[in-house]
């Protein structure tokens, strides 16, 4: 208790100037906001952070397999118990026959997904005033627009101009959640043709057997079920890539407004537990867009009638 | 009123209670695939790893609806 004491002296003072420190509201839009033209790329925020993500997690691999020892430690140790954990995951889920194919693509989607989640929380920086100005482009309704009239705020810009972040987790930009739930869903596709064929993959959906083969009225009417059932599997793994991105999109960017609001509204030091909980969510998603893809990859590869042929 | 802000208030309110409303189901939902996991996780714990994986399959259905609710109120906001 009496080591908390300088901490709790520390929180008070926080929420108390925290009242006083008038902040300006950054833009909330949900398309990331444009920060300069690279040739013919548009180069968004989330753009930026996915290449800074990019970058330290190259620094973090070499600097942890520079000196590769048969007994690691440190950094090395981090990484082999990652990537050992992750692949142990992965077979459990599918066995040994698959689990090589299967853990490529959606554990370097977690490992990329869990950095780039993090690094949305960097919400000090367009609360403190620092970052590009941009005149407020309406984005179809007013609902950017909808903050108090301050008036004094730490704001650098004109008025009329709102600060753009520079950082923005690129896990909140539909793009780029969508292009790895397409990347995941071919995969799956990809790996359901390898092992069931061409025709045994299409044959999950495309059921018309059991109405030929019907003796009955009863196997009929099973038959026709299994027809409907076809399609709307069919369906659904187009839904999974709607599912996959959403998922994704909307827990981190719904994060990322959630602390811009609250740190708006009340005394900055509350939003400290609300930072702690973004954490826990950024594992989290990633950890189930990992698993959700292992296990929807196992799904893909089983027939028709469900043959568990994998020993666990 | 105005067509205009009948329109603005439609949304608005369309928006809040697709997704309000959407996401009681799929709370329940989850609960209910956890709680059945749990239970056989409890009474089996050698079955953990595909009790887990059925449990995730189950939980990705359910949330996929509250998923919708979102994307509704998503387009409600921004696109109409």
């Amino acid at each position: 208790m009496k080591k908390a004491i300088p901490y709790i002296i520390i929180a008070i003072i926080l929420l108390v100037v925290g009242i006083f420190i008038p902040l300006s509201t950054p833009l909330v839009s949900i398309r990331a906001e444009h920060l300069f033209n690279l040739g013919p790329l548009n180069v968004t925020n989330s753009v930026l952070t996915a290449w800074l993500v990019t970058i330290l997690i190259f620094i973090v691999t070499f600097l942890g397999t520079r000196n590769m020892a048969l007994k690691p430690s440190g950094l090395q140790n981090f990484l082999e118990f990652l990537v050992e954990g992750l692949y142990n995951l992965t077979e459990s889920v599918s066995g040994p026959k698959w689990v090589s194919r299967f853990f490529v693509v959606p554990a370097t989607i977690f490992i990329f997904v869990l950095t780039a989640n993090l690094f949305g929380l960097f919400i000090g920086i367009p609360l403190a005033g620092l970052g590009i100005c941009e005149a407020h482009h309406g984005e179809g309704t007013q609902v950017e627009e909808v903050h108090v009239e301050e008036a004094a705020s730490t704001s650098t810009c004109a008025p009329g101009e709102e600060i753009i972040p520079l950082f923005r987790a690129p896990s909140a930009d539909l793009n780029f959640t969508f292009s790895l739930a397409v990347i995941t869903q071919i995969a799956a596709w990809t790996f359901g043709f390898m092992a069931l064929g061409f025709a045994g993959f299409l044959g999950k959906f495309i059921v018309f057997g059991g109405i030929f083969k019907a003796k009955s009225f009863g196997d009929f009417a099973l038959g026709l079920i299994d027809v409907f059932v076809g399609l709307l599997e069919l369906l659904s793994e187009f839904v999974k890539i709607v599912a996959f991105s959403f998922r994704l999109f909307g827990n981190i960017f719904a994060g990322e407004v959630m602390l811009l609001v609250v740190a708006f509204l009340v005394p900055l030091v509350v939003v400290t537990p609300l930072i702690g909980f973004e954490i826990f969510v950024a594992v989290i998603q990633a950890f189930v867009f990992y698993i959700l893809s292992v296990a929807f990859y196992r799904v893909a590869i089983t027939g028709h009638d469900g043959d568990h042929d994998e020993a666990h | 009123m105005e067509t205009e802000a009948a329109i603005q208030l439609a949304k608005f309110l369309g928006a809040g209670l697709a997704m309000g409303l959407g996401a009681i189901g799929p709370g329940i939902g989850i609960g209910i695939a956890t709680l059945g996991a749990l239970q056989s996780m409890a009474r089996n714990p050698e079955m953990q790893g595909q009790v887990v994986t059925y449990m995730f399959i189950g939980i990705a259905f359910s949330e996929a609806l509250a998923i919708f609710g979102l994307v509704v109120s998503l387009i409600l906001l921004f696109v109409v």
